[in-house]
Parts: C-alpha cells; structure tokens; sequence
C-alpha cells in the first residue's frame, strides 16, 4: 500500500463516488491513490463532503460534477474536463455502476482509448474479423485545456449500442480530459448527426488496483436501462479479462517498453503526456 | 539420499506432453518466471515469454491459428520462431524483425514438456522416466523443495495390494525423486517437481513397469499423488 509523493496525481481531481450510489447506499469509505478517504452527504449544505485519513480527517477538496462526487488529495490548479452535452435536455444520463480492476488506472484508460481490440475482445459486438484495420486518424493536443482529442475514427461494428439495428460504421472522437479521465462521442445510432457519450472515470486506489465509474449520455429514450447496463457490462466484463491479464500492471511509460504501431498513436500520445507530467503513481517506474 | 535442490538455470518439467495438444496453450511457470506453452498444428511444441510485446497481455489467454499464437488483445500473430508475422490492424504491414517473442529453450522427453530460465543450460536427458508412464499432474500449495523433503520419506502400496519390503530412492537429473519398491515385481515411481513459484509447485507423477493393466497403473498412482497433496496440504496447515 503505496502512499504517493507523486505531485503530478496528487493534484488531479478524481470521481470518487457516483451519487446515485451515495444516495441508495449511505457514505463511501474507499481509497484514493493509496490513501483512505470517506465521502458523505455533508449536513451543511453542501452536497458533500470528503475526507481522508483515520477520524475526524482532513477535508478534501470536493464538488458535485457529473453524477459524480469529485475530490483531489492535492490542490487542483484546473477543474474538471468542461462537457456541455450533459445541459442538454433530449439526452439521458445512465449510471452504469462502478467496476473493480486489478491493474493500473492508465491501463484502463488506454484500452478505452482503443480501438484495434474490438474484434478481439468485443467479438460479434463492437468488432469482427475480417475487418481488423484501424484506418488513419488525427490526434492532437488541444491547449490551453490540455486534453487529449482523437478525431476522424472509424471502425465497422457489428452491433455498435443497444439501440443499433445490424453492422454500421462508426464513428468516433476520443477525448482524454485528465490522466483518469476519458469519454468517447460515437455515433449515435438513432438520431443522424448526433454524438452519444460514453466515458469513464478511473478513481485510483492503489498502483493496481482501480475502480471505474462507467456512464453514458445517450440520445435514446426506447431502450430499457435494463438492457443498456447489461450490455455495458458485457463489454466491460470483455475488457477487465484483458486489463488483469497485461503484465506488468503498472503502464510502462518509456518509449520502447513495449511496442506500438501507427494505430497506437492515441495510446503513444497518451503515454508521452503522461510522461510529461511526471506521474508516477500506476506506472512500470514506480514498481520498478 | 539427500533431498533434492531447486536451482534456477536447471531444467524442469512444466507439463506432460498429452496436457497440450496441437493447437492448444498454457501457462507454464518455473520460479514466478511466466511462459506460455503452446502446441502448433504441426505438433510442435513451443515455450516463450508469456507476455506480448504489443500491449504486455498475457499470450497464454491467445488462440492458436495452424503455426502461429495469436494474442488475445489485438490478434498479433507470432511464427513458430516467434516472430511477428500479422497485425490485424494493419494487414499490410510487414511486422519489423524486433517485434519478436523471447522464446525460451524447451524439449520434449520422457512424456513432459521441459524448459530452463537459462538459455545456455545443456538438458541433462531424462533416461528415469524410460519405460514409465505418466499417471497425472498434481498441484501443490507449497515450494517444491518442501513436497521434495516429504517424498524422501513417502512411500507407497503396490497396484495390486500389499506394501513392498521396502523402498529404494534416488534424485535424477531434471528434479526427478525416484522411488523403487524392492523385490523382483518391483514398481518404479517417478515424481518430476516443478518450482512455480514462492509456496507453489507441481508435480508430473510417472509409474511403471507397465506390464498388465495400464489404466490401472496410473489411477492407483493417480490416487496415491492425490492423497499426497492432501497430506501436504495438511503439513502446511499444522506450520501455519
């Protein structure tokens, strides 16, 4: 149980709770890079409340973004990726839970910054040999926000949502809004010209081990919540058999470490950012 | 006899030749040192780093495809020299010669798949396990040296009924106890231990001669190594 100095995740905001589940299930005691924190309703007046450490605690940084209960360990210098979809009134916000996995945040969220393992992983459902290619797209860092944008992404998908009727092409965006933070626009099925959302937000417990607060901002009042958290989850069982099975947990983060193609530019892009802001915490240098 | 020794640049035995078929893959581990044993179409059997240099994914969760090991994540096809030949992703793309699987030494002999963490280490042959049969493979929640110590005294009753006089044993190459039972119907046992890791092991149980009933043979054998885990088992408890 690693206690970090690493300054770069330290002041990192992080979902920490979904409040759906704080409001059905009572305070949160969890972890947040290796420490012990609670998240509680507040009294107060404000929404709530996070602390770390045994006791009383210290009070953490906080806010109520999302669906989600963010907080930082450190003293953010930015707030959270700005996502102006969730003001729209036509779209829905799903919950899709929160799921334990066994390896580095950053493992988690290049795999969803992946598309070259859908007919892999994702067989019959996002993916399908033959059509293995990832075509060429642009991907770029967008300042002064300081995010990750992945544009101009295609893939053929057999049954790409719930609501998708037989194989389409896809198309998507990629966006990396903080080293934990990712959300996909994708094509949305039922309405031309429209993005669905899908992000999720990777709260660090330890160096291996992660829960991911998965949600979705559809377009699509037909299908029952039921059948999009099952298929949500379908995909996302499919993934975590991949995540704890990559060795080592801890992402390697210099070049070489593991090899790449020009598919991977999203993932390489991802790796040298995280390298430039000197995280530790999670990766193959701080086991090493 | 002195009770056998676990050194890290000897071979051992990760499996019996049957428990990976063409086109089949396992893990096999020696010292937390992870490999992944795969057997091509053709029958040949292959050991290398069960790790892919793509994305670190474990190759023994892959799929065999005639002579290649495909990786599980993106479906990266490695060649019998385990070069990478196909990247899905990008079908036209030659694979550059360093996209290559560290591939570990292995043999097959005796009826086991062997290997070694040192590549310059000669294989010692396995001439103990000649004319024996392979009875099973049992796993152990224990270092191979502490299952080693319990069979310098283990002992066993003879397929047909009744205990012999006594026991001959001797340590061969490859981490192999051998326990013969005196008299002139003598039977051999042979145990191959496998150090896996810090408090795990296996075992590849061997017996023989077969001179009747073979099926018969390995379950009495079989049923012997099963109750020595359990004994194991029990030893542990009793430390603990």
């Amino acid at each position: 149980m690693t206690i970090t100095d690493d300054a770069a995740s330290l002041n990192e905001w992080y979902a920490v709770a979904g409040m759906d589940d704080l409001r059905v299930n009572g305070p949160r005691r969890t972890r947040l890079l290796g420490q012990d924190i609670v998240i509680e309703p507040a009294a107060n007046g404000a929404p709530c409340v996070a602390t770390a450490g045994e006791g009383a605690g210290r009070e953490l940084p906080s806010q109520v973004l999302y669906g989600y209960v963010w907080a930082s360990l450190g003293e953010p210098a930015r707030s959270p990726l700005d996502m102006p979809e969730f003001a729209e009134d036509r779209r829905r916000f799903v919950d899709c839970g929160t799921v334990t996995v066994r390896t580095s945040p950053y493992r988690v969220v290049e795999n969803f910054l992946d598309m070259a393992h859908f007919p892999y992983v994702h067989t019959g459902i996002l993916g399908e040999e033959p059509l293995t290619v990832v075509e060429d797209y642009t991907v770029e860092i967008r300042q002064p926000e300081d995010e990750i944008w992945a544009t101009d992404c295609t893939f053929y998908q057999p049954k790409a949502a719930m609501s998708a009727e037989g194989g389409i092409q896809t198309r998507y965006e990629y966006r990396v809004g903080a080293p934990c933070v990712t959300v996909l626009y994708k094509t949305c099925p039922v309405v031309e010209d429209a993005w669905d959302l899908i992000g999720i937000f990777v709260q660090p417990r330890e160096e291996d081990l992660c829960d991911v607060h998965v949600w979705m901002l559809l377009i699509d009042d037909a299908t029952p919540l039921a059948s999009l958290l099952s298929f949500q989850h379908m995909i996302f069982v499919q993934d975590r058999s991949i995540l704890e099975n990559q060795v080592p947990a801890g992402i390697p983060l210099d070049v070489g470490a593991e090899m790449a193609i020009p598919g991977d530019k999203m993932s390489m892009t991802y790796r040298r950012w995280l390298r430039q802001k000197g995280i530790v915490f999670g990766t193959s240098r701080a086991t090493a | 006899m002195t009770t056998a020794t676990f050194s890290k640049d000897a071979w051992y035995a990760v499996a019996a030749v049957d428990a990976v078929g063409p086109g089949e893959v396992m893990p096999a581990t020696l010292f937390g040192t992870e490999r992944v044993l795969w057997r091509d179409a053709d029958g040949e059997a292959h050991v290398w780093d069960n790790r892919c240099i793509h994305r670190g994914m474990r190759l023994s969760f892959g799929f065999v495809d005639g002579d290649r090991l495909c990786c599980r994540y993106h479906g990266w096809a490695f060649g019998p020299d385990s070069q990478c030949v196909r990247i899905p992703a990008h079908p036209d793309m030659t694979p550059p010669g360093d996209f290559r699987i560290p591939a570990a030494p292995s043999v097959e002999a005796g009826g086991l798949v062997w290997t070694t963490l040192d590549d310059a280490a000669e294989f010692p042959g396995v001439s103990a396990l000649d004319g024996l049969v392979f009875c099973r493979t049992v796993a152990f929640a224990a270092d191979a040296a502490a299952v080693a110590a319990i069979l310098d005294d283990a002992e066993f009753a003879l397929p047909g009924g009744g205990a012999p006089d006594g026991f001959d044993r001797s340590l061969e190459p490859g981490g192999i106890t051998v326990i013969r039972a005196s008299g002139e119907n003598g039977v051999t046992l042979a145990v191959a231990l496998q150090p896996v890791g810090p408090g795990t092991c296996q075992a590849h149980v061997f017996a023989g001669p077969v001179s009747g009933d073979a099926a018969a043979l390995r379950r009495h054998f079989a049923r012997w190594a099963q109750r020595l885990r359990l004994q194991v088992a029990a030893g542990q408890e009793a430390a603990a």
